[in-house]
């Protein structure tokens, strides 16, 4: 029986794929599985150890990167499909980053602004203009 | 003789339909594979939003419960232990489609399936106990964030259990052959996202101090 020529991709480098024999056997997916349950452990251990919060932060950031990270490559088969789909998951992750980051600027200016403008005007003109004080007013719902 | 032909010609329509199901696709990728990791992209940006939420509303509640007065850390830790094997089992799942050894699948989709269920479980009892030491949805602004973060992680949760045991009940109905496996792929790439999105929020909001 004759097949259909296979169509190329438009984007070769975008979808180069490694052999599928790359795939990690289920004996690799153990040993992944036993990876990311000992750093989790670790993240658990540092938790509990008397160090400043700014180095727990780091640690723990570091510590959930990686297991994201190795998740991602071999759970998801990341690293042994083509770039596009990592593309595709890192602009997802960017873009909520970048939304952080806007959130994050803008309540800072928004409380800078707030702060400045205190000795020129009473500040009762600014009751309710500050985004703390407008979660303060509605914190308590009952 | 007829016998063999008949099994010949059942294999080549076999065939046939594989190859009619096979897109040929710009990208070079099952479009149902891209369409799975643009919603993924999605769902990155849903949680994103939902994390950045509690981040910049911590340490702003007026009144109690706290989150140091709630938290039972070596509990939520054996519950993302659970999580985090389940996507071990999921895994091992795919690699059984796809080498055709269905028994195997089905053993390693319910356990996946049971496992998730564990997780909920656990999820249900931490929040039944939140609830009983004061901390609930309108009770201050750690609670709320609280809430619908991880509410909403275990509502993905809920529909990705659901998920794998149809692709049990499929399997065990024989509707779930080898060329099907990218069904089983695409669910695992779900499970493992949710399980990822887990990561992030156990180290986020319970093991960070801030």
């Amino acid at each position: 029986m004759s097949h259909a020529p296979v169509a190329q991709p438009r984007f070769p480098r975008l979808v180069q794929r490694q052999a599928e024999h790359h795939a990690p056997d289920q004996l690799e997916y153990v040993r992944i599985a036993v990876i990311l349950a000992a750093i989790t452990a670790v993240e658990v251990a540092i938790y509990y150890f008397d160090i400043s919060k700014i180095l727990l932060l780091v640690g723990l950031v570091v510590l959930a990167t990686t297991k994201f990270i190795i998740v991602a490559a071999f759970f998801m088969h990341l690293k042994f499909d083509g770039r596009l789909l990592s593309l595709l998951f890192v602009a997802g992750m960017a873009t909520a980053g970048a939304v952080f980051l806007v959130v994050i600027l803008t309540l800072h200016v928004m409380n800078d602004a707030d702060t400045s403008n205190q000795s020129a005007t009473p500040p009762a003109a600014h009751a309710g203009h500050s985004l703390d004080k407008l979660i303060s007013s509605r914190v308590i719902v009952r | 003789m007829h016998t063999t032909i008949r099994a010949q010609s059942e294999v080549i329509v076999a065939e046939v339909a594989a190859a009619a199901h096979t897109e040929h696709t710009a990208t070079g990728y099952d479009n149902r594979k891209l369409f799975m990791w643009i919603f993924l992209a999605s769902e990155c940006m849903f949680f994103g939003s939902f994390i950045a939420t509690f981040l910049l509303y911590r340490g702003r509640s007026l009144e109690g419960p706290y989150p140091k007065d709630v938290y039972n850390i070596p509990y939520t830790s054996v519950s993302s232990f659970v999580l985090l094997m389940s996507s071990l089992t999921m895994v091992l799942a795919l690699s059984a489609i796809q080498r055709g050894d269905q028994r195997a699948l089905r053993v390693w989709l319910l356990a996946t399936g049971l496992l998730g269920c564990t997780f909920l479980g656990g999820q249900a009892f931490e929040f039944t106990d939140f609830v009983h030491k004061g901390l609930t949805l309108h009770q201050n602004l750690f609670g709320t964030t609280f809430f619908v973060l991880t509410g909403f992680h275990g509502a993905h949760v809920s529909v990705g259990v659901l998920m794998l045991f149809s692709l049990a009940a499929l399997s065990f109905r024989g509707r779930l052959p080898q060329s099907s496996s990218i069904n089983v792929e695409l669910i695992g790439l779900y499970w493992h996202f949710v399980d990822v999105v887990w990561i992030v929020i156990f180290t986020l909001l319970y093991l960070v101090k801030l």
